[in-house]
């Protein structure tokens, strides 16, 4: 069920009305039935993941936390059914065609088939998050769920199950059990971020795609860099929209039902550097392959030894682990995203950025000591602003396409003569659109300003402040907008990051 | 081990990782140290387990708060 679908929106009324209802004890499992009713619209078929899931994670972690399992194997058990279920269902055929092509290139033949097998929506985000619960189980951080049916709960929640944000066990559960007396505040509050997702999908996200979606399959029609340089940034506002939407719907729905989720987005695109750009974009996946990837990794005997034998070398000591670490961490980043190359080189993109920064880090360092008044004005940050959203908008002619051979086409395109209907189709579309597409994203920025400026005043605070008269006034201007200036409905149902 | 000899072998173990000197005390995070991010801070808990010759669990490593409580595990896992 697509959260922007009128289905969504009685069943969700339906759930906040019997969830409020009930007594507290009974809650949960209302939620735990919504969550697979939710699941099972697509098709029930998608139970049988979730199923399996739920199983294997909640029997590896009860069995660690009894000691009936060693906590070395109910994590690695845990980890194969998990990570081994994604593998068949999203990397198998990429991984068949790569064992084909190699075994070709050492003169063997072989003909692994091309299964294609159906992608679960949400597997991906699901199964991070059941595997982060049962690692913090093997590392005594939380205790086993014994409740099945609680565990399940934790697995399956409706708001987060297809797109995240991916829950950490300890903030999330004690949430969903304990008892709540019902919030008006939090649930206006609520009400307005699903409004405000509802505006980035319906008016931002969905105007750009009507606008710019014909380009992807046709890159070859676009000639010119500043053609370019408008699809890419339009795509990355687009995908913004889309993405960080989606989240505050989930965000706002939970927040009504009384459950804080872990925020995703945090004004990514004001980020000072790539780094800096991923501690505010999809931030549940960094801190899912920090805690359980980057921080293992690093602690893991191969690097931990290279650090000691380099230990007379400080500096080398200090950077080559963190550099090899984060090579390995950005390529599964760019995996996770999707079963081809493009995306493994889209990974790697940020990562030699983010490489680049630690190895060039004492230059730079220095040079911030030596000039502190140019690195603190506004000017510079303005200019690390610019710099990073440009690295970032360069990485989408890779992450969009999901090709490289359209990447390749695509840059090619960038620097080559502007001569081609396909540019004077694009103007024409922006210049007559130009209010609709624009207005839009400049007030979406604006509101993103204000919360980058004053991360602790929130704008619904200030709303909240406002005469009723003049708060309904808003809200019905809001609405009559997105239905009569919004773009929804067929075509327009699905999200960006489904296909994660 | 007392707590100012922890404190007294932690700051050198910062200079050592951050270049620079550090003043510490209990309510110290990482936030207020420049560089002590996601990326430097295996290197500085390793560096810091060589100095005290100690392990961390996983579960302290991704779960400290604050300097104190890293010299209060520093303690514990050196009596």
């Amino acid at each position: 069920m697509v959260f922007t679908t009128p289905e969504f929106i009685v069943f969700f009324a339906a759930v906040f009305v019997a969830y409020w209802a009930l007594p507290s004890r009974g809650r949960w499992g209302l939620l735990l039935a919504a969550s697979w009713l939710f699941y099972a619209w697509a098709s029930p078929y998608y139970l049988i993941f979730l199923g399996v899931t739920t199983g294997a994670t909640y029997l590896a972690a009860v069995g660690m936390d009894t000691k009936r399992l060693s906590r070395k194997w109910g994590g690695v058990g845990a980890a194969v059914v998990t990570i081994g279920m994604l593998v068949v269902f999203k990397y198998l055929e990429f991984l068949f065609a790569n064992v084909n092509w190699l075994m070709g290139a050492v003169g063997v033949h072989a003909s692994l088939p091309a299964v294609k097998l159906l992608l679960p929506i949400g597997l991906s985000f699901y199964v991070f998050q059941s595997l982060g619960y049962c690692i913090d189980v093997q590392r005594e951080i939380v205790s086993a769920e014994r409740n099945f049916f609680k565990h399940a709960l934790f697995v399956s929640y409706f708001p987060q199950i297809l797109q995240g944000p991916i829950g950490d066990y300890g903030r999330l559960a004690p949430q969903l059990f304990e008892a709540k007396t019902f919030n008006y505040e939090q649930a206006v509050f609520g009400i307005q971020r699903v409004a405000w997702g509802f505006f980035k999908k319906v008016m931002v996200a969905n105007i750009i795609a009507d606008r710019i979606n014909p380009v992807w399959s046709a890159v070859g029609d676009y000639p010119g860099l500043i053609c370019w340089s408008a699809i890419l940034v339009l795509y990355a506002i687009q995908l913004y929209a889309d993405f960080s939407g989606y989240m505050d719907i989930a965000c706002g729905c939970s927040q009504m039902l009384g459950v804080r989720l872990d925020e995703n987005f945090q004004c990514p695109y004001f980020a000072k550097s790539v780094a800096d750009f991923w501690r505010r974009w999809h931030i549940t996946l960094g801190a899912w392959f920090k805690n359980y990837v980057f921080y293992p990794l690093l602690r893991g005997g191969l690097l931990t030894k290279l650090r000691k034998r380099l230990k007379g070398r400080r500096k080398l000591a200090n950077v080559v682990p963190t550099v090899l670490a984060l090579f390995v961490v950005w390529f599964l980043i760019g995996l996770w995203h999707g079963a081809d190359w493009s995306y493994v080189a889209y990974g790697l993109f940020h990562g030699a950025f983010i490489i680049l920064a630690v190895a060039l880090a004492p230059v730079t360092d220095r040079f911030h000591a030596r000039c502190p008044a140019l690195v603190n004005s506004r000017g510079y940050a303005v200019f690390q602003m610019a710099r990073t959203f440009a690295i970032v908008t360069m990485g989408y002619a890779i992450f969009k396409p999901a090709d490289l051979a359209t990447t390749g086409e695509i840059l090619r395109q960038m620097f080559s003569a502007v001569d081609g209907g396909g540019v004077y189709q694009i103007q024409y579309t922006l210049h007559h659109s130009f209010i609709k597409v624009f207005a839009w994203i400049a007030f979406m920025f604006a509101v993103d300003a204000v919360h980058y400026t004053k991360p602790n005043g929130t704008i619904r605070a200030w709303l909240r402040r406002w005469p009723v008269a003049a708060r309904w006034a808003v809200y019905v201007a809001g609405l009559w907008l997105m239905v009569f200036y919004g773009e929804y409905g067929s075509g327009f149902e699905q999200f960006e990051y489904f296909k994660f | 081990m007392e707590r100012a000899e922890v404190y007294s072998r932690l700051a050198d173990v910062f200079r050592d990782v951050f270049d620079r000197e550090v003043s510490l005390a209990d309510a110290t995070t990482a936030a207020d140290v420049p560089g002590w991010d996601s990326l430097n801070h295996i290197t500085l808990i390793g560096t810091i387990e060589d100095e005290f010759d100690v392990k961390f669990p996983m579960k302290d490593v991704v779960g400290m708060k604050n300097v104190g409580e890293l010299v209060d595990k520093i303690i514990e896992l050196s009596a």
